[in-house]
């Protein structure tokens, strides 16, 4: 699988997966529409710090080892400081609640795992089978 | 002197707590950039395995990044939306 083939598919995967969560939210949250935004906010900025982390990974493996160390550390740091404006703006907004947001940003590990690590039904099989049964 | 609150208390425990949390965020940026030196080392070594390289190590750094986004959101949590406060 081609690295543009893994992110539509997590793209994918994120969409569908927080799409399960705002229909959920809809029968358990209270105030539906705050949780919603946050949601919608929360998935937009994890899927652009994604892209973002791609571009960034894409250009140090280019660089020689010492200079690929320190861009990707300096990149992280960026892409943290946007991830605290953002949880922070969810936080102060009145309009946008931040479970919503944090669920939005925690789903794309959920998705990786869920694409990438357990993807084989056989992974599951094996977990309740007995070695010495043949 | 005025005598220490327990509101004062809650909110200086909660700052040094907050500030203890976003060691969290250190972790993920080292681990990254290592994973990162060792994915440029390994491209000069075979080019042509690029694209696999830069396959494994985005959704290894994405994982990753999410454990740092932890430690954030707490420490966020415990300076602007404290929830300890209202139990007082």
């Amino acid at each position: 699988m081609s690295v543009k083939e893994t992110q539509v598919n997590i793209l994918i995967g994120a969409l569908l997966l927080n799409g399960f969560f705002g229909v959920v939210g809809f029968f358990v949250v209270e105030d539906y529409f705050p949780y919603l935004g946050g949601i919608l906010f929360g998935v937009i900025i994890a899927l652009l710090n994604f892209r973002l982390l791609f571009l960034t990974l894409d250009r140090a493996v280019k660089m020689p080892p010492a200079k690929a160390q320190a861009y990707a550390t300096s990149r992280y740091f960026i892409r943290y400081v946007i991830t605290g404006v953002v949880v922070y703006v969810s936080i102060r907004a009145q309009h946008i609640n931040v479970l919503g947001t944090i669920l939005g940003l925690i789903s794309l590990k959920l998705v990786i795992f869920k694409t990438q690590l357990f993807n084989s039904k056989a992974y599951f099989k094996n977990i309740f089978k007995r070695k010495e049964e043949k | 002197m005025e005598p220490i609150t327990g509101k004062a208390l809650v909110l200086a425990a909660s700052a040094i707590g907050a500030g203890l949390a976003m060691i969290a965020g250190i972790g993920p940026g080292i681990g990254q950039g290592y994973a990162a030196g060792k994915g440029a080392e390994g491209v000069g070594r075979q080019p042509e395995a690029q694209g696999d390289i830069v396959r494994t190590m985005l959704l290894g750094a994405a994982v990753a990044e999410t454990t740092g986004i932890y430690g954030l959101i707490i420490a966020l949590i415990l300076l602007f939306a404290n929830p300890l406060i209202g139990l007082l």
